[in-house]
């Protein structure tokens, strides 16, 4: 089994090989890349975003920009923290006009843009609504950092590594988020809110 | 002494929440495959830029060998010419002349060859350009 493992290891080409294949115009080369890196884009990006479908659309604005830049990956072995890191600054370039967005309908008096739909209600189940609710809470770092390690299963030092932070500043980060949430999740459940949803 | 749990936090650190999972539910393989087919499409433009761009160079790279052996052979075979030149010239000119004969001195060997009785500056020269021989290597 393991040496089976091990076999498939040595078959699959490093990121290196591919980057330098796609730097060539290969499409199956960075269709490989694509792949091979895509849920932990679209990881990251959601860590920001909290929303699926803004986390796709980072995702691919993200994966275009490193095609059209693939010739400053440097060094190409690094092809994974480079693209996570081009996906994490355009989900929150998103993030920034979505707020842009949201502040010009409010100006312009829609203000019950922010209420979520019957249609978003019935999607979406209460217990999300609340998690949602109380996420949008904490600071970007903190939201970043829990929904990696807790959602996704990131490694501490993985973390520290994508956001430029120690270990330890990411331990703290994590504390703070799970305390914060769950003092929110707390103070919004005795208020009902179920009953409202419903 | 603070006891560490997983990862190195402590044990009064607190639990993940796991109704978190919730938020970022699990997609069907079908959704990823959309997702990756988007993604190709957009890049599909840059990809067939760079394969032309690739194209390109290696047809200029696959005429450049063959110009460059060309232009190398022209130059090895003007150098042999011009060196080959060179030295038939230095054939005809002859071997190199002393320095008393370039300034047109005869040497004290001439003169006592010519049974003639020398002046005092015929001597005087004979035995300086003599003496340059000498010093010359």
């Amino acid at each position: 089994m393991k040496s089976r493992a091990l076999a498939q290891e040595a078959e699959e080409p490093s990121d290196a090989d591919l980057v330098a294949r796609a730097q060539g115009g290969d499409p199956s080369a960075f269709e490989t890349l694509v792949k091979r890196h895509l849920r932990a884009a679209h990881a990251v990006a959601f860590a920001v975003l909290t929303e699926s479908a803004d986390a796709d659309d980072a995702v691919q604005d993200g994966f275009l920009s490193a095609m059209q830049h693939l010739d400053s990956c440097v060094p190409a072995e690094k092809f994974r923290a480079w693209l996570l890191t081009i996906v994490r600054n355009r989900a929150f370039d998103l993030k920034r006009r979505g707020r842009v967005r949201s502040v010009e309908i409010l100006e312009e008096g829609t203000a019950q843009a922010h209420e979520p739909s019957p249609l978003d209600m019935a999607e979406r189940s209460e217990l999300n609504a609340q998690l949602s609710a109380a996420i949008v809470t904490l600071t970007d770092t903190q939201r970043e950092v829990l929904m990696m390690h807790d959602v996704e299963g990131w490694k501490h030092a993985d973390i520290a590594g994508l956001l430029g932070l120690a270990e330890s500043t990411v331990r703290v980060h994590l504390l703070h988020a799970r305390r914060r949430l769950r003092t929110q999740l707390l103070a919004v459940a005795p208020n009902g809110r179920r009953g409202e949803a419903v | 002494m603070i006891e560490h749990g997983e990862e190195g936090e402590p044990l009064d650190f607190p639990a993940p929440i796991a109704e978190l999972t919730s938020l970022y539910p699990a997609r069907a393989e079908a959704e990823w495959s959309s997702l990756v087919s988007s993604i190709m499409k957009g890049a599909a433009p840059e990809l067939a830029r760079r394969r032309d761009e690739r194209g390109l160079v290696r047809s200029i790279l696959r005429w450049a060998r063959p110009v460059g052996l060309a232009a190398a052979a022209v130059l090895v075979v003007g150098a042999i010419g011009l060196a080959v030149t060179n030295d038939a010239e230095a054939m005809v000119a002859g071997p190199t002349p002393t320095f008393a004969e370039v300034v047109d001195r005869e040497p004290a060997s001439a003169l006592l060859a010519s049974e003639l009785p020398p002046n005092a500056s015929d001597l005087e020269a004979a035995l300086e350009s003599d003496s340059l021989q000498q010093v010359q290597p």
